[in-house]
């Protein structure tokens, strides 16, 4: 018996030394840290490249942390924990850069920046699709990103188009669903799908579908703070020329000085 | 079967050997017809270009190593946390005090019956949302740890109580009647032995366990904490191939096939007794 009991106790101060070590182990919360949640692929916004992330947002980001004298940590979550909120409010995060369009409810739920990009919804399906427009759709089965602004448009038009919305959870997960077949279309924004289907050259972008949507920053609800510098962060770069750089960089045409032209 | 009837000497037991004989074979040929037909059907050209693209994975190495990391990280702390609380889940599963029974059971019967994701979810978004300014200690490790480690703890708490109950009784009056007390006899005598018992199915935990780490990435996931699924799954967006999703899948049973061996053994040892 005394050699289990020996075992049992050997047991419990393994258990008791992980336990230490884990609550040793640094948390998220540091000063020194701009944490951005974000969800890749989201090209030209967001993407990872050889373990290193870039993008038009990521460059945004790191002009933000320059700003702020942190660095920038990503964190990769789904899309709907962003949209809804959630990954924000309960502190996973500083700051969301996702592409993600101001709304009136993403603004109830957190505190949203002012718009720094112009963007509409594309109808994209497989290469030699007959799907040349929304009313080619009946029957088939739509892919959107889960909480995006492209699932509540899809949303809403179902019934009149006559097509199944189907969500997945992240726009690489839409792109394989195309091109496995599982999915006959997807509706999602369109910079990202002008972008995707560069390489992906089994898809085709058949229709632009104007929504008039701004994406913006979102920080925590209650985080004025950190809003005002994103805010102020904007208006420099807008008046500076930075804006126009990294626009023309990232989205491959110049910037007007008018988001919605 | 020729030679099976050719060995066979003329007596009554050989005719049920005989046709335990000639089932087999045709379980045998059965097998290889399927496989025959499989491999006539399947178009090795195509599944060797999604799966077996070799500079892909390869690619993949070494940043894959600390996926691989995360995902046994997280399977044992998880499993830390189930045992820390499904051991005395279990005590009190079996406990003389009536009201311990009643928390115990309705502490297995909630967390057994919600998927681990919805409470991985509870942990990482509902608490924090419900008490502003809560700080999981170790960040996303101790967000994992109680969020696997509660489902993971139900699970435990149940297969330590049968191990509890499967020590004979006579252990127990024996303990008492040399005057040990009901707490003494549960910690040095009744709980070592059932801990033993318990070994092989707590190690189907910890499979488990290892294969639900993959929920980890609803959290949130940085490059230095996400884990293999997740790993994987970036890769095939990025390489528009499923070969990761193979590399991937082979590294978890690098991780879960010893396991299994390792359940297997001592299962057997068990049975020597």
């Amino acid at each position: 018996m005394n050699i289990y009991t020996r075992r049992a106790a050997a047991a419990l101060a393994l258990i008791g030394t992980g336990l230490a070590a884990a609550a040793c182990s640094s948390g998220a919360e540091d000063d020194s840290t701009l944490t951005v949640c974000t969800n890749v692929p989201f090209e030209p916004f967001e993407f990872s490249e050889d373990g290193e992330y870039a993008g038009f947002d990521i460059d945004l980001m790191n002009l933000l942390a320059e700003r702020l004298d942190q660095s920038v940590e990503v964190v990769e979550i789904s899309f709907d924990s962003i949209s809804s909120g959630e990954a924000l409010n309960a502190g996973t995060c500083d700051i969301a850069a996702a592409g993600l369009s101001i709304t009136e409810e993403r603004q109830a739920a957190m505190g949203m920046s002012q718009a720094y990009y112009r963007a509409d919804q594309a109808l994209v399906v497989p290469a030699g699709s007959d799907v040349a427009t929304l009313d080619d759709l009946d029957g088939l089965q739509v892919a959107v990103q889960s909480g995006s602004t492209g699932e509540a448009y899809a949303n809403d038009n179902a019934e009149q188009y006559g097509y199944e919305v189907v969500a997945f959870e992240s726009m690489g997960d839409i792109a394989s669903a195309l091109t496995a077949g599982s999915v006959q279309a997807s509706i999602a924004d369109l910079a990202t799908w002008n972008e995707m289907i560069e390489t992906a050259t089994d898809l085709a972008l058949v229709q632009t579908i104007e929504t008039a949507e701004h994406y913006g920053f979102a920080v925590q609800k209650d985080d004025t703070e950190l809003l005002d510098e994103v805010n102020a962060m904007l208006d420099e770069i807008f008046a500076d020329g930075t804006y126009a750089e990294l626009y023309e960089q990232w989205i491959g045409e110049p910037y007007t000085g008018n988001l919605d032209q | 079967m020729d030679t099976a009837s050719e060995a066979a000497p003329a007596r009554g037991r050989m005719t049920a050997r005989r046709r335990r004989r000639l089932v087999r074979g045709v379980q045998y040929a059965v097998i290889a017809v399927v496989v025959a037909l499989l491999a006539a059907v399947a178009d090795w050209d195509r599944i060797a270009q999604s799966f077996l693209q070799f500079d892909i994975a390869a690619d993949m190495f070494p940043a894959v190593w600390i996926p691989f990391w995360n995902t046994i990280v997280y399977t044992v702390l998880a499993f830390v946390f189930g045992m820390v609380v499904g051991v005395p889940i279990a005590l009190m599963r079996v406990s003389t005090f009536a009201p311990y029974r009643w928390f115990a059971t309705a502490y297995v019967e909630v967390f057994r019956g919600l998927p681990a994701l919805l409470v991985l979810f509870l942990v990482g978004f509902g608490v924090p949302q419900a008490f502003p300014g809560i700080q999981y200690p170790g960040g996303v490790y101790g967000q994992v740890a109680i969020g696997l480690g509660l489902t993971s703890s139900a699970y435990i708490a149940e297969s330590v109580r049968a191990g509890i109950q499967a020590v004979p009784k006579g252990q127990v009056e024996a303990s008492r009647s040399l005057g040990m007390s009901h707490t003494r006899t549960m910690v040095t005598v009744v709980l070592p032995q059932a801990l033993r018992i318990v070994v092989p199915p707590l190690t189907n935990e910890l499979v488990m366990l290892t294969k639900d780490s993959s929920l980890v990435f609803v959290l949130g996931v940085t490059a230095s904490t996400m884990e293999l699924s997740k790993f994987a799954r970036n890769e095939l967006t990025d390489t528009a191939n499923a070969t990761p999703l193979l590399v991937g899948g082979l590294l978890y049973l690098l991780l879960t096939i010893p396991l299994g061996l390792l359940a297997r053994r001592l299962e057997n040892r068990e049975d020597q007794r």
